[in-house]
């Protein structure tokens, strides 16, 4: 069984080599389905396409075979809705940037830099 | 490609820590390290012992020394990031700027998506760190804007200032690993010391030497050294 790299490390610092190790318990039968890891399992920026009923289901099943599911608030606030397909999840994209033309004292930076990344150099640097 | 950038849909989370301390590991490991500051806070250089007014040298700026600490070759990005001459270069098809016999650690502020979108397609592998907290889990959906999460490739989560005596932090760590299999790439336990640490201008190996946090990143950057294809392109190299 690999050792927990925590475990590992605890043992070194005492020096204890002579201990067996052994993990208790099942982690996953301390689990609770907080309604935050539910809305994320459902989220299509998370999963992708919106599944099947049948492939919700199956879903939804193995994970709650997987995990101990906690016992929710008598009137749940029902997660918000994903977004409509049509929707781009996120407007942020390189092309939504305005174009501007680079100056050429910008040109000679990006040309300095990647020089910089280039030289391979390290003699004169300082190295503390 | 040997790019790799640190950035998360979330402020707060580490990112920084992450991407300095990754840094140093891989230069251990014996990679040629350059990591570059894109963030305007600048606080890159403090978790190399630096201190806030010692400046970085500018990337593109040929006329300073260059830093080396720990390994790590220290660049300020910041100015560079926004440069448009830069952010074109980076757009354009069929691109490859970025040597590819040096790691390339790339620091990126949470609010600056746009970067992260450019350099992505010259990433090996992009880092996404994030805490056992709701806000940072709700983040998620937005790692990236067009594909989602468990469809992404080149992808590590890393769930950082884990404190495992917390339910909520206990019950994430498995749900991710549960719910997100490969893409987790492993957890950094919360640790004090990183921020003592910081506020003694010095390096938390030098100061912390056992800190867990420390033993965490050494074997995350394993981790994140196979996920980059870092060791096949040493073997190949050797050979």
């Amino acid at each position: 069984m690999a050792i927990r790299n925590d475990v590992s490390s605890l043992l070194d610092r005492i020096g204890r080599h002579d201990l067996r190790y052994r993990e208790f318990g099942d982690p996953l039968g301390d689990m609770e389905m907080w309604p935050i890891f539910e809305a994320l399992l459902q989220d299509r920026r998370i999963v992708g396409e919106a599944p099947s009923a049948l492939d919700q289901r199956r879903r939804s099943q193995a994970v709650q075979q997987r995990m101990v599911a906690a016992p929710l608030p008598a009137d749940p606030t029902p997660p918000p809705p994903p977004p409509p397909r049509s929707q781009p999840p996120l407007s942020v994209a390189p092309q939504a940037q305005p174009v501007q033309s680079p100056s050429p004292a910008n040109d000679a930076q990006v040309r300095a830099f990647f020089g910089q990344l280039g030289a391979g150099t390290r003699t004169n640097g300082r190295d503390q | 490609m040997s790019l790799i950038l640190f950035h998360s849909p979330k402020g707060g989370v580490g990112t920084t820590f992450l991407a300095a301390h990754c840094a140093m590991e891989l230069a251990t490991r014996g990679h040629d390290v350059v990591a570059i500051d894109f963030t305007y806070q600048a606080t890159l250089k403090l978790f190399f012992g630096l201190l806030p007014d010692q400046p970085l040298v500018k990337a593109g700026d040929t006329s300073g020394d260059e830093i080396v600490v720990a390994g790590v070759e220290l660049f300020d990005g910041e100015e560079l990031g926004r440069s448009p001459a830069f952010r074109q270069l980076l757009s354009q098809p069929g691109a490859q700027p970025f040597p590819t016999d040096k790691v390339i650690v790339a620091d990126i502020a949470a609010h600056d998506r746009a970067l992260r979108q450019l350099l992505m397609p010259h990433a090996a592998l992009h880092v996404v760190p994030l805490v056992p907290r709701p806000a940072a889990l709700a983040a998620l959906v937005h790692v990236d804007p067009d594909t989602p999460l468990i469809e992404l490739e080149r992808t590590a989560l890393v769930l950082n200032m884990l404190d495992d005596t917390r339910t909520l932090a206990r019950h994430s760590r498995v749900f991710l690993s549960e719910a997100f299999g490969d893409l987790m790439a492993g957890s950094v336990r919360r640790d004090e010391s990183v921020a003592e640490a910081i506020a003694n201008f010095d390096s938390l190996a030098k100061l912390f030497p056992h800190s867990p946090a420390l033993g965490d990143i050494a074997h995350l950057a394993g981790v994140l050294e196979q996920r980059a294809g870092l060791v096949a392109h040493e073997a190949q190299a050797s050979a």
